[in-house]
Parts: structure tokens; sequence; C-alpha cells
């Protein structure tokens, strides 16, 4: 398909509301799309895994936290001046 | 003549110095240098392509106005005034570190780690599989250069979320946390469970909103206590103090008792899917680096269809919206369009302010899209032009 032809696809897609689909057609003609395109697509994919990953690390510093807090919480005892 | 040339010595060491000190690579804070991208000003401006980069990419996003009207400085070979210079000679500095930033990224970014990514996301593995490793971490490496140089705050974010990958990859051990968690929790007794199902449990605006709202409250709470517990309040010293009278006693047994459950609150919050994603939410909101507010974010069709509309270079579409725009612009000034042959000189200046604003709105930099959004827009806009070919084009659809 040419460029227009692929853009013409895509708005058909985008007049029907359809994002998911419109990520499936990106996806199966990935070749054919001029490569500025293909670079955006692509780093669309991997900013998202990276975003989960990062949350993924997140999430693990807050429980790294968390049992150093539980920790400490058992350790401390009243005591008397 | 000896004392000052005493003052330029000290001042170079001492911006050799601020700049070491600056260098540090971007994901994993070891040691970098300039190497080839310590260019000076002169050696970026004699290269056409490094030029372009710099000037239309870089300064725009720095200072969009200000690179407007350097850029047409350069084409009418005029020289730059000297605000203009100073401008250019600061951020160059930025640009050439930039630059630096990216290549140890792009370092980064091997075959072998995309395959590792690849087994994250069915997508990437799908692309692979069509153009191959090499060709993925080549795209990919360009696209970084772009964000790199025409939107620092997305590329600082991503930056950002690269060092919090490498920090957890770093330690072998944290990958064993979620499982350390459960243990921890059994042995202390505590079991939250109920509490975070009662809100994620059919999941509905109003739960979802309920179950933000909650996390918001309990994160509070847990760094509360973990600020209490490292600030030592809880040490011998700190604890005598507060424990020396009844008063002091109960107060802290309430306080510890709170924390206490709030930590195993939020501990319990981690292994529950809708819980963990909501704290992520809170922890993005609240995080240091804050992503620039741009008032023409594409994330949804609707964004796209208006950006399309307003972006059309049809001459049809062009004159279209050029009639609107007179006619409200006469409208605004009084004057009515019957006579409008007897206003050339002011619609002369509505016709230079409409071909401005076509232009910009048709600039591409101006837009912030993610997702297959950013593909979509890139196919819209189509190859990069420049201004005044954007605006030749305008200006010939009004004729």
């Amino acid at each position: 398909m040419t460029r227009e032809e692929l853009l013409a696809q895509m708005e058909k897609l985008v007049e029907a509301g359809d994002t998911k689909a419109l990520e499936t057609f990106a996806l199966e003609h990935f070749k054919e799309f001029p490569e500025e395109v293909q670079s955006k697509l692509l780093f669309s994919f991997f900013n998202e895994t990276l975003e989960k990953e990062a949350g993924d690390a997140q999430i693990t510093e807050i429980q790294r936290q968390g049992l150093d807090a539980l920790e400490k919480f058992s350790k401390a005892e009243p005591t008397q001046e | 003549m000896e004392n000052m040339d005493n003052a330029y010595r000290m001042r170079d060491a001492h911006k050799r110095m601020k700049q070491s000190e600056e260098m540090v690579h971007p994901v994993t804070d070891g040691e970098m240098e300039l190497g080839e991208h310590d260019r000076t000003l002169s050696q970026i401006m004699q290269d056409k392509k490094e030029q372009n980069r710099f000037i239309n990419r870089f300064c725009f996003e720095k200072d969009p106005e200000r690179t407007k009207e350097i850029v047409e400085t350069l084409a009418a070979g005029t020289l730059l005034t000297a605000e203009q210079d100073t401008f250019l000679e600061k951020v160059h500095g930025e640009y050439n570190l930039r630059r630096a930033e990216i290549e140890q990224i792009r370092e980064m970014l091997t075959p072998e780690e995309m395959q590792r990514i690849a087994g994250l996301d069915p997508r990437i593995q799908e692309v692979m599989g069509k153009i191959g490793p090499e060709k993925t971490v080549g795209l990919l490496g360009k696209e970084f250069e772009d964000l790199a140089m025409s939107d620092s705050s997305a590329f600082k974010k991503v930056v950002k979320n690269m060092r919090l990958v490498a920090d957890l990859r770093s330690n072998p051990k944290m990958a064993e946390f979620n499982r350390h968690v459960q243990d921890t929790l059994r042995n202390y007794g505590i079991r939250e469970e109920k509490y975070w199902e009662a809100t994620v449990s059919g999941t509905t605006s109003e739960t979802q909103g309920n179950l933000d709202k909650l996390v918001k409250e309990q994160y509070g709470w847990f760094k509360k206590a973990v600020d209490y517990v490292s600030s030592g309040a809880l040490s011998h010293r700190g604890g005598s103090r507060l424990y020396k009278n009844f008063e002091g006693q109960t107060e802290a047994l309430e306080t510890g008792d709170k924390y206490l459950k709030a930590v195993g609150k939020v501990l319990q919050g981690t292994l529950t899917p809708g819980v963990r994603e909501a704290i992520q939410k809170v922890m993005m909101e609240g995080g240091e680096v804050k992503e620039k507010k741009v008032e023409d974010n594409v994330t949804t069709i609707e964004e796209y269809k208006r950006i399309k509309e307003s972006a059309d270079l049809t001459p049809a579409s062009i004159k279209s919206r050029y009639e609107r725009y007179e006619k409200a612009e006469l409208a605004k000034r009084k004057l009515s369009i019957k006579d409008r042959s007897k206003f050339r000189a002011v619609l002369s200046d509505i016709e230079d302010t409409f071909c401005e604003e076509e232009t910009d709105r048709n600039d591409s930099r101006k837009y912030r899209a993610s997702g297959i959004f950013g593909a979509l827009l890139a196919m819209l806009f189509g190859p990069s032009r420049s201004r005044k070919e954007v605006k030749d084009g305008i200006k010939s659809a009004l004729k």
C-alpha cells in the first residue's frame, strides 16, 4: 500500500473509533510504513513496556521500605529513662 | 594583563570542573565524557545537518519564539543580536551534553537488550520478527534521538524509568520481594486482603475512584511511617524521649500502631494487582519529573480529528478557514465585509497573521502524541518541511 492508501485505511478505523484495530492494522502493515512512522510506533510500544517495568521497580522499592519499617517497628521497645 | 589571564584560566578551570560534575551517565550515574560531542558553536553552525538539529529541534523546544527570530536572522544573512548570541551559546552546552547522553543510551539498546524487552511485549516481538533485532535497535535509537532533541521532559521521564529498571535489575534479591512480603505479613499476622478486596471487587468507575482515594490516603500514611522510622524516633534515645511519661507513651503507641497498620496495608496492596496499579499511579503523580503540560497533546481519536481538521492543507480548506477568519477579524475591528476592498492594509495584516497562525498549527513539533497517535500524526504531516515551505504553500492557496 502507498502512504496515502495506508493513511486512508487508518482514517477509516479512526472514524470507527477503534484504537485497538488501528494498532493491529499498524502492526500487520508495519513494513509498509515510512521509517519515521515505524520508529514512532516501535517507540510507543517500548515506552509502554518500560513504564510497566519501571512501575514494578517502584513497587519493589516500596516493598523494601515497608519491610525495613516493619523490622524497625518490631525491634522498637519502649524504654524508661 | 597577567591578572586577566589568571582570571580567564580560573574561569575556564571552574567551567570544566562544573561540566565534569554534570557529566554522568544518564542511567547508571557512571562516568561520561563529551568526546566527539564537545563541539564549539561555530562547528555546529558550519555543519548543515548538525545546525538543523540544533536550531530547529533543540533550540526550538527551549524557546520557539526566539528560535523563529534567529532562523529569520540567519535566513536574511544579517548579524545575530547579542541576546541571540548569548542564548545560542548557553543552549549549545546543553546540546552537547544531550548528544553525549543519547550516545550512552543508544549503546545500552543492544540487540540482546531488545530481545529481553521483546519477551515482555508481544507487539515488539512481532516487529522484531518482521524487521530483525538490528533494524529494531536502529529505529528505536533514532526515535530516542528525536525525543531527546525535541521534548526534554518526555526524554527525562523515559530516562528516569530506565534508571528505575536498571536499579531493579542490578539487585537480584529485589526480584524475590513479593514472596518476602507475603512471608513477612504472615509472620506478623497482618491480613489486609479483605480491606482491599472490598474496594476492588466488581470494579466500576466509582469503586476505582474509591480505590484511588484510599490508596492515596494509605500511601500518605505509609510515607509518614517510613519517615517516622528513619527519623530515629524508634531508636533507643528517641524512644526514651518518647516514652518518658505516660501520655507520651500512649501517644507513641497509638502513632506506632497507626503507622504499622498503614505499612501492612500498603505492603498487602503491593501483592494485589488492582491496588498495585493504583499505587503506581499515585507514585507517578507525585514523581519528581513532572510531564510538561502541552495544550496540543494527542491521546484520543477526538483530539486527532480536531488536529486533522485544522491541519488540512488542501487549498479549498485553507480558503474556507481564511474566509471565516477574515470575517471574524473584520467584525472585531467593526468593519463591514461589504466594504472589504477599502481596507487593503487591514486585510494584508489579517492575511499575514492568518498565515503565521496556520503555519504554527501545521508545525508537527508543537504536538505531543502518544501510542498509535504518534504514528498517525507522522502519517498526517508527512516528511518534515521547513516553516517557510509551509507558509509559502498557505500563501499561494489564498491567491
